[in-house]
């Protein structure tokens, strides 16, 4: 009798588990739908199109014509746009990546002190979250938005203080690179800034009376504490960076799809390329930046 | 000689007493108080600001000049006059204020589509355990990481298959099954959200005989104002911005402020030829110049830039509440 008990109790137990897991499975269905007909189809028929040249007639609808790896040999033996292209993203992401994170931990820190004003360059330092975009950056930098040097006054301010031309060159470039990266860096900005408040004014307060310095308070606290988010914040500007407007590679892949010799399996080709180049280039910072502790649990 | 004695040890006093208290004003009692540390840290906000906000001010300073300002040595940032012709003319060619309104369609619909899935979609994942969870992270995270350009050709097929190309659903309906823009992102800031939740509310709704989707829409939804302003403020001004999706699925159909400033100088041209009557050899400001462009790209921006100032406070509130920074 107890031993009956005991098996229905069981039962209906894992009976209880398994209507969860679907009603579970119940609200992610739109994500599974999604990613079957826009992700896992599509992805497929990239593959598919890259080993192919593909037509399309009014009548005849889409055609497929079996080339094997011909496309893939164009792109990176015999056409150069895309390999130059893409060495070039390859390299500027590298570096620019480390610059974005070292700003916006800067900036958070600033943000983060007890100094009236702070509301407002929150507010300002969050502005292109909101409105930032291709057309606009585009415009920005292709006419002299973003370089000094087409402001005569302030290359004069800036040679008149330091005589040497190089210098004045390099602060120039500097310049704008600068303006560039710090209006990438705003959700960077953001969420190190959101982890910089979560971290207890008590250990700061306890580690002031033990007469730690700030500058020992930063390495052994403040870094530490928000070193975690610095992958992920790694993943989301390379992310950014690949799919913005202003990215040539992007336009490539575009344009290839219209021009007559190339067509859709050449742009196929091309964007898987562009993935691969993507993924290796988020797990080279991924690994890089992983957090230390993290690598001791896996 | 008294008298000068007096006078020294009245200042050896003065200073004595004074200087803690200066000492203390500018160096302050811990590291971080004091005056000069201050000082730096607005020094080195202003300093960054500038160079942040450089590009905004020399735009508006640019846009409000004529032609010949602008070929003009002496007018470096003030403009000699205050010149609005270049926002008429620019306000005709960006079709406003229709293109607002076409826009703040398209991107508020998309807002909702966004934040129904995401939330449904980042609940499931969040409070319930079934086989195969793991992997549907995993996929999620890839279908972040790939650039949208692996699937726009398929895409653009399978659009055209069910008839959505040239209409809104071509937007929507992805952004309704968790595929969107950036949708990954909006699924984990709900999936954090929910985690964060009490599971002792849920069993208390649960016992008193609410079922899993009452639940969800009684408890989780009036609990997630946080997350949900900052997918909703996100997700706007993303497609508001979008340009990619937009002009390969929407056929030139619907036009948005940011595709019509893509092409502001065939459309200033147009706008020019019908309704100056003038020759550009002749007045030189009907030329096309980076004036003309920037002013549409200021008068672009407006309206997001108005719509953050509006919302702002609550947006940096929820950032703390939300916990985007769990994972």
């Amino acid at each position: 009798m107890i031993k009956k008990q005991k098996k229905i109790g069981k039962r209906n137990r894992f009976n209880l588990k398994r209507k969860r897991g679907l009603t579970g499975l119940c609200f992610i269905s739109p994500w599974i739908v999604g990613f079957i007909a826009f992700v896992a189809y599509p992805l497929y028929k990239t593959i598919y199109m890259s080993f192919n040249n593909v037509f399309y007639g009014n009548e005849t609808g889409w055609k497929y014509e079996w080339i094997g790896l011909d496309n893939f040999r164009r792109i990176l033996f015999e056409d150069v746009d895309f390999v130059v292209e893409a060495q070039n993203f390859f390299m500027t992401t590298l570096l620019y990546v480390p610059v974005i994170i070292a700003l916006s931990i800067i900036i958070a820190m600033l943000l983060n002190q007890k100094v009236k004003g702070t509301a407002f360059f929150r507010l300002l330092f969050f502005l292109p979250i909101i409105i930032l975009n291709g057309e606009l950056m585009k415009n920005m930098s292709e006419y002299g938005g973003m370089s000094i040097n087409i402001n005569e006054a302030i290359v004069d301010v800036i040679s008149m203080v330091v005589p040497n031309k190089t210098i004045t060159l390099g602060i120039v470039l500097i310049f704008n690179t600068v303006v560039e990266l710090l209006w990438y860096s705003a959700v960077p900005i953001l969420i190190f800034l959101a982890a910089l408040q979560k971290i207890d004014r008590s250990v700061y307060e306890a580690s002031a009376i033990d007469g730690a310095s700030s500058w020992s308070t930063f390495w052994k606290i403040t870094l530490p504490n928000i070193y975690p988010l610095v992958s992920v914040v790694v993943i989301f500007i390379v992310v950014f960076l690949a799919n913005f407007e202003t990215n040539t590679i992007n336009n490539i892949i575009m344009e290839s799809k219209y021009d007559g010799s190339r067509r859709e399996g050449y742009a196929s080709a091309l964007s898987i390329l562009y993935s691969f180049l993507q993924i290796i280039l988020i797990s080279i910072l991924y690994f890089i930046t992983r957090s230390r502790k993290n690598s001791k649990e896996v | 000689m008294d008298r000068l004695k007096q006078h020294y040890s009245e200042t050896k006093d003065f200073l004595g007493k004074k200087k803690p208290g200066m000492k203390k004003f500018l160096f302050g009692m811990k590291n971080n108080d004091g005056f000069i540390y201050k000082l730096c840290v607005y020094f080195i906000l202003i300093v960054f600001s500038f160079v942040f906000l450089y590009p905004l001010i020399y735009m508006i300073s640019i846009s409000l000049m004529s032609n010949i300002d602008l070929v003009d040595n002496t007018v470096q940032w003030i403009p000699s006059k205050l010149y609005t012709f270049n926002y008429k003319m620019t306000w005709k060619a960006l079709n406003l204020p229709n293109s607002y309104f076409t826009t703040a369609l398209l991107a508020g619909l998309s807002m909702l589509c966004v934040a129904i899935s995401s939330g449904v979609i980042g609940y499931g994942l969040a409070r319930f355990d079934f086989r195969g969870k793991k992997l549907v992270l995993v996929l999620m995270l890839f279908t972040f990481i790939v650039p949208k350009t692996l699937f726009f050709i398929p895409r653009f097929q399978i659009y055209s298959a069910l008839g959505l190309k040239g209409n809104l659903g071509a937007i929507l309906i992805p952004a309704l099954t968790g595929q969107g823009e950036q949708a990954a992102l909006f699924i984990l800031i709900f999936y954090q959200f929910f985690k964060m939740i009490p599971k002792s509310l849920e069993e208390a709704a649960f016992i008193d005989g609410a079922g899993p989707f009452k639940t969800f829409i009684k408890i989780a939804v009036p609990m997630a104002g946080p997350a949900l302003i900052i997918v909703c403020v996100y997700s706007f001004s993303l497609y508001w911005n979008e340009t990619f999706s937009t002009s390969l699925y929407l056929d030139g159909k619907l036009k948005t402020v940011p595709m019509l400033l893509g092409n502001l100088q065939n459309n200033f041209g147009q706008v020019i030829s019908q309704s100056v009557k003038g020759d550009a050899s002749v007045n030189p400001n009907l030329n096309f110049t980076e004036a003309k462009i920037f002013a549409g790209t200021i008068l672009s921006i407006i309206p997001l830039a108005a719509l953050y100032l509006f919302i702002q406070r609550w947006f940096v509130e929820s950032i703390d509440k939300t916990g985007i920074t769990g994972e």
